[in-house]
């Protein structure tokens, strides 16, 4: 695998992780009330 | 040479980033017991029993609980902004502890941006467990009476009740937080 081609998919899942990360968190931020 | 020193430190990142998502949420659990072993709950629950002049728990309204080592203020707020920057929030539409009735305050178990979220120990807390609440001044003893799980539509939590009541909730179970643990406290002490 070339250097190139190992970058698009580095970049790839490090753009996923912070996704997941930000998802995750903002789920959780929302999850406290007792909706009536 | 330049692109695989770039590649390194993108697979460093990643791993870092996934390594937090996994670990964040039991931290707590490890700075929980670190502080367990020190006199912190003697002294919280000594913020319940000394004369009110005597009281050094920080300004404004707050909630002490020396089961979970917890000292936080209690904000005020209109929706979930209010615990933007953490601390517990006071249900608008609920009592206050100087009014009677039952006052109802929520916080965060856990968040990623607050990993030790306020109510993270709240399941510490057990039946007979003395809570505090610093109102306007005042403070006001209650003692745990009941712990539950309830659905996150369960509004009777929230109902006004006739005498003095303190209910904390958060949501639960920490890892895939489908509904709500609530504490009930009856009023002991007031000033």
């Amino acid at each position: 695998m070339s250097d190139k081609t190992r970058f698009w998919l580095l970049l790839a899942l490090f753009l996923i992780s912070v996704a997941l990360l930000l998802v995750l968190n903002s789920a959780l931020a929302q999850q406290v009330l007792i909706h009536n | 040479m330049r692109l695989k020193h770039v590649n390194n430190l993108l697979f460093a990142a990643t791993v870092l980033i996934l390594l937090y998502i996994i670990v964040a949420p039991v931290l707590p659990v490890l700075t929980f017991w670190l502080q367990s072993r020190t006199d912190r709950a003697t002294q919280l629950a000594a913020q319940l029993t000394l004369p009110v002049s005597n009281v050094n728990v920080g300004s404004g309204d707050r909630i002490v609980i020396p089961a979970m080592l917890l000292n936080e203020p209690i904000n005020e707020g209109s929706d979930l902004r209010a615990l933007h920057n953490g601390g517990t929030w006071r249900r608008p539409k609920t009592s206050t502890p100087d009014s009677g009735g039952n006052t109802v305050i929520v916080a965060h178990r856990y968040t990623y941006t607050n990993p030790r979220g306020t109510f993270y120990f709240l399941n510490k807390i057990k039946t007979g467990d003395e809570i505090g609440v610093f109102w306007h001044g005042k403070r006001y003893v209650y003692r745990a009476v009941s712990i539950k799980t309830v659905s996150p539509d369960d509004s009777s939590v929230e109902a006004p009740t006739t005498q003095a009541r303190l209910t904390l909730y958060t949501c639960t179970p920490l890892w895939l937080p489908k509904d709500r643990l609530v504490v009930a406290a009856n009023l002991e002490t007031q000033p």
